[in-house]
């Protein structure tokens, strides 16, 4: 299970497990005869029945090229195409296809109009949601009304307690939130930085929405990395 | 250009164009360069476990086998749902005549998990004032005809008007007794998304 550390109002802090939602699918795909199938990844080609290669084992001349493919079918490795492959492993390879064992990284950063603004080392961001200090309450809170055009909360995290503790700390959240009709936004730092799920993650902003019936509880963390705004205009 | 939307609303129907927003538009976008220690320009390639093979781009492919491991061709697969009946393909919503509009919750938008996100540019703006503002409506939506559905919600800020869609969550409340179990869940592998507002 993932945990954050996050800190109420009062500052006091918990490591809460939470939950992320992927689509379930509803569809699935059955042969003629109802059985089930499956996707499996395969070689369909190798760096030798490439057309690269080819043309250069053949003197960058199309008329031998041609021969060879008529003659020898370079463009098809009959021992290894079709063949199903299981986990892999990346690498950097050159131009001449070539394992590349030490590489330098630069990022190069654009505008919206596709212009060239920077360049700099790549940024790695170090996780922070499991870190010694929590997850703040920034204190800002935001209306449903009033946030919920603002920004684009790409996905939601359920926060659920894994004791009676947890449960106390976490129904009162819910419950503020509940009643200010509000959600809360939270962050690194006093509360407004960025959260970072993983390491070398991109940055969010983070929301929490409370829900309350009876005695039980719905605290969703919804995070954003998009306002909605309109396009630019052309000029 | 892409066809344009027909919805319908209580007694009125309307067009639009829909644009996509992504954050390479509103915000811009970087990408990582990498070169070996000559300044050549590098690209990333697969291993086979094994070893003894390197994949570059384009070399792998994906083919639907049965349980025998024999391939099935894409025609003559069939589609059902959960109970195993046979599904038809939904029409694209393009093809659809009028997109129904239902009055949502704004709780029922926030529980949307987002996939994409269209700003809509209506070929009659009188309908602006029909829909009103801070009201949140759904629909179905399938770009392409396909067997299932994704929830769609149409939105506006101040006077531009949005669709986002996704899938929504069905959340579910928890009590005391409902406690998380230590169960070990994997964690996710995809972190597409940047961040370009801060």
């Amino acid at each position: 299970m993932r945990k954050i550390n996050i800190a109420n109002e009062k500052g006091r802090n918990a490591e809460i497990g939470f939950l992320p939602f992927t689509q379930t699918k509803s569809v699935s795909y059955v042969d003629q005869q109802n059985k089930t199938v499956e996707n499996k990844k395969i070689i369909k080609a190798t760096i030798e029945s490439s057309y690269s290669h080819i043309l250069k084992e053949n003197g960058a001349d199309p008329a031998k090229v041609a021969d060879a493919i008529i003659n020898h079918n370079p463009e098809i490795d009959l021992e290894l195409v079709g063949k199903f492959i299981g986990k892999t492993s990346r690498v950097f390879i050159d131009s001449s296809a070539n394992l590349v064992y030490s590489i330098n990284k630069t990022e190069k950063v654009f505008n919206n109009k596709g212009e060239l603004t920077a360049e700099r080392e790549p940024r790695h961001l170090p996780a922070n949601i499991i870190s010694d200090i929590p997850i703040k309450w920034s204190g800002k809170l935001f209306k449903k009304e009033d946030v919920y055009n603002k920004f684009v909360f790409v996905r939601k995290y359920q926060l659920q307690h894994d004791s009676g503790l947890t449960f106390d700390f976490l129904f009162d959240m819910a419950k503020k939130l509940h009643d200010a009709n509000s959600l809360m936004l939270m962050g690194s730092g006093n509360g407004t930085g960025p959260i970072v799920f993983q390491d070398g993650g991109k940055p969010f902003r983070a929301f929490l929405e409370g829900r309350v019936k009876d005695d039980q509880y719905l605290l969703i963390l919804h995070i954003s990395n998009l306002e909605l705004k309109p396009l630019p205009k052309n000029d | 250009m892409a066809k344009a939307l027909n919805f319908k609303f209580q007694d009125h129907t309307f067009s639009a164009n829909i644009e996509k927003v992504d954050r390479k538009k509103l915000y811009g976008y970087s990408q990582v360069e990498v070169k070996n220690e000559k300044g050549e320009l590098c690209s990333l390639a697969n291993v086979t476990s094994d070893g003894a093979s390197i994949l570059p781009s384009g070399c792998t492919g994906i083919v639907t086998v049965n349980a025998d491991g024999h391939f099935v061709g894409r025609s003559e697969l069939k589609v059902v749902d959960s109970e195993g009946k046979l599904l038809e393909k939904i029409p694209s919503v393009f093809d659809t005549e009028g997109i129904e509009l239902t009055e949502a919750a704004i709780e029922d938008y926030l529980d949307l998990n987002v996939k994409s996100i269209y700003q809509l540019s209506f070929l009659d703006e009188t309908i602006k004032s029909s829909l009103g503002k801070s009201k949140v409506y759904s629909f179905k939506f399938n770009y392409r005809a396909d067997y299932q559905q994704d929830d769609a919600y149409l939105i506006n800020k101040e006077d531009d008007y949005f669709i986002v869609i996704g899938y929504k969550i069905t959340f579910e409340y928890v009590g005391l007794a409902e406690q998380l179990d230590e169960a070990i869940v994997e964690e996710e592998t995809t972190e597409e998304l940047d961040f370009g507002m801060m």
